[in-house]
């Protein structure tokens, strides 16, 4: 075996085993919530009819539903576990679609470079999107988003950029509000005015 | 009133202006946004619907199915050229379309796409117009037991067609049934898991979900995969063959649309599945099996024909019981009931008249498909290459407009965002999405239904036993759990001998 492919056959292997993990983990996530819900069942109030009778109340379906999540998830976590310590010897080929699509992009340099920060950046703007749209209303709000987003992500001459943001929120704006009838928000600063 | 006559009746409702305008526009939109690689047509019809609010329902609802019809078809242009689906449907396309497309022959790929892709659509909608009436009719009869007993089946069969892994396709489709149950229960009138929030009581909304859950999250994948990347396209003049180009493979097209039309009426089995089997049908049966994968005009036909036949397949289930076949027609339940339309076997009895005109309008869009795909070929073309920064923030701003109009609600706005996240961390760990929609669409009814069955039978719980029809059902479910065992189990044997 070569050098190149014994490096590439372990960063593939890691690359599995990262995301097994991060599987893992998810599925974690999803058995805690399975046993929030059960236990916020017993915060439904029951009725004194519902309760005499022998008929299933409202908390039983909840409960039923949390108990499959939290041992769907028991057993989600126990065969990943496995998997996770039979690496060594796992089949990586579920996840060579992955190690496939990684190679073929070519990586960007720069604070963007990771896709978390990436993800982060886009979550930030995102949130920042839905307050603005709130206090300043749509046309503004999506004008603001939309360039930030295109100056961070699409990296064009800004002149480009700001002449996009503005055709297509102004175009969005017109379509629902003139032809669908739709009322925007005007945003909650400018309400008084 | 008879079959024929409401159907002619529904073909006179819908041939106007208007009706057939807003087709074409669907079509269009379902195209273009089709064929622009990760937005699928669940994304497409999800992020138009607010669109069709103020509309009628025969506009609004025809606009949505030329949706349907657009998307999937659309996804067969990025898949050719740029060798990526802008689909899920079309992930078999990529193989012997960008094939072609490499050796000079995208134009033809591209029209054979469109032939067979409306062809399959055709064959659809002729299996939806016949077999949707009769069966509602018989689903007239399904009382809340054997309504428990489909939908538990819709459930398990959802699972078991999650590819690998159907222990993940389970635990989504529950977490979305804990998701509908937030809000007011509407036996007792109690609120569950409100949390003390208000605006909880009335329920997650619908469309905040499916918008949250499929676009944003969307555009979370493709913010973390964007790379800059420059793709062109080439397509020759030539974008129009006759017939009798395809002597010789139209009995592969009416087998992978009977196959698209089957595989889309099973709940939970979609477009992909569909072109994967009618694909390996096809390849299976074909004299050129050695070039299939290498530019063989057999594979775009069986793959294209398929994935577009499923579309009428799978709004059989849901026009006539109520049961999404996938996650498109998941959303289109949300679409209908925002129309005031309760899809399942009353739409039939109380609705007639808005039904017919809506499965005319069905055969209509794939009519008007073939057009819009013959004329717009070049321009759909330049289309799938824009970049997917410039897309995710377009999509975006559709989603929150989109998401406040339906009840100028900024809770609406923020479940969105957090049904994103949510989404976006499941799709990234390769938990599938279809499950969750159809679990947050049928976990109330199953709710509902069981409720009510125990409630006539005094809490017997023997009473399921008491319908064949149920029993038919539970059997049915009990058996798709238990199906991989078996099959593991016969291979050890086969193994040890």
């Amino acid at each position: 075996m070569s050098t190149f492919n014994f490096v590439s056959s372990m960063s593939a292997k890691k690359l599995a085993f990262q995301e097994k993990t991060g599987e893992l983990i998810v599925t974690l996530g999803l058995m805690l919530w399975g046993i929030f819900f059960y236990w916020r069942s017993f915060f439904i109030p029951i009725t004194a009819a519902a309760q005499k009778s022998n008929i299933i109340t409202s908390t039983f379906f909840p409960r039923l539903i949390s108990f499959s999540i939290i041992g769907l998830s028991v057993a989600h976590i126990f065969v990943t576990g496995l998997k996770i310590m039979r690496t060594g010897e796992k089949d990586v080929s579920d996840n060579s679609a992955h190690a496939q699509r990684g190679s073929e992009q070519a990586p960007e340099k720069g604070l963007l470079s990771s896709p978390l920060s990436r993800i982060v950046a886009a979550g930030v703007l995102m949130i920042g999107f839905v307050l603005l749209f709130h206090i300043i209303g749509f046309l503004p709000s999506s004008f603001i988003f939309m360039l930030s987003f295109l100056l961070i992500f699409h990296k064009k001459h800004l002149f480009i950029n700001i002449a996009l943001s503005a055709a297509f929120t102004t175009a969005v704006f017109l379509i629902f509000r003139y032809v669908f009838i739709v009322l925007l928000p005007e945003g909650i600063l400018f309400e008084s005015f | 009133m008879g079959f024929l006559p409401s159907i002619l009746q529904g073909f006179a409702t819908i041939v106007n202006v208007y009706s057939l305008l807003s087709i074409t526009i669907g079509v269009m939109l379902g195209v273009f946004i089709g064929c622009l690689p990760g937005l699928s047509g669940t994304m497409a019809v999800a992020i138009i619907t607010p669109l069709t609010f103020t509309m009628s329902p025969q506009i609004g609802i025809t606009l949505l199915l030329g949706v349907f019809v657009g998307a999937i078809y659309g996804g067969s242009i990025s898949a050719i050229l740029i060798g990526t689906p802008g689909t899920p449907g079309s992930i078999v396309t990529v193989f012997d379309g960008y094939a072609m497309a490499k050796k000079g022959n995208a134009g033809k790929a591209l029209y054979t796409a469109l032939l067979f892709s409306v062809f399959g659509g055709i064959v659809s909608a002729l299996f939806l117009i016949s077999i949707a009436p009769p069966l509602s009719k018989i689903a007239l009869q399904f009382g809340p037991r054997e309504y428990f007993g489909l939908v538990l089946f819709g459930i398990s069969i959802i699972a078991s067609l999650c590819g690998k892994n159907p222990l993940k396709g389970l635990i989504v489709g529950f977490l979305g049934i804990t998701f509908a149950l937030i809000g007011l229960d509407l036996t007792s009138g109690v609120s569950r898991f409100t949390i003390g929030i208000f605006d909880l009581n009335a329920g997650l909304n619908l469309m905040s979900v499916l918008i949250g859950y499929f676009a944003v999250s969307e555009v979370l994948m493709m913010a973390s995969q964007m790379v800059k990347t420059r793709r062109t396209v080439n397509v020759e003049d030539k974008t129009f063959y006759g017939l009798k180009e395809y002597k010789g493979h139209w009995w592969c097209a009416i087998k992978s649309s009977v196959i698209g039309v089957v595989i889309g009426i099973i709940p939970g089995a979609g477009a992909a599945i569909a072109s994967f089997v009618s694909y390996d049908a096809a390849k299976k049966s074909s004299k050129n099996s050695k070039d299939f994968g290498s530019g063989c005009i057999e594979g775009i036909i069986a793959s294209e024909a398929a994935n577009n036949a499923t579309t009428g397949g799978a709004l059989i289930p849901m026009m006539t019981l109520g049961i999404p076949g996938d996650p498109v027609t998941a959303v289109l339940i949300g679409s209908f009931m925002i129309q005031g339309l309760q899809p399942g076997p009353l739409l039939f009895q109380y609705n007639s008249e808005v039904v017919y005109s809506l499965l005319a309008g069905f055969l209509i869009a794939n009519i008007i498909l073939y057009f819009i795909g013959l004329l717009g070929i070049k321009l759909f073309s330049k289309i799938s290459v824009v970049p997917s920064s410039i897309i995710a923030p377009c999509v975006m701003v559709l989603c929150m407009v989109g998401t406040y109009a339906v009840r100028n609600n900024m809770m609406d706005v923020i479940i969105m965002l957090i049904m994103g996240v949510i989404g976006f961390i499941l799709k990234k760990h390769e938990f599938p999405a279809g499950p969750f929609v159809i679990g947050f669409i049928l976990g109330p009814i199953l709710e509902k239904s069981l409720r009510q069955a125990l409630t006539a039978s005094r809490g017997d719980w023997s009473t399921f036993f008491g319908s064949p029809v149920c029993v038919g059902f539970m059997l049915l479910t009990l058996f798709t759990y238990l199906n991989p065992v078996i099959k593991k189990v016969f291979a050890g044997i086969k193994a040890k001998a």
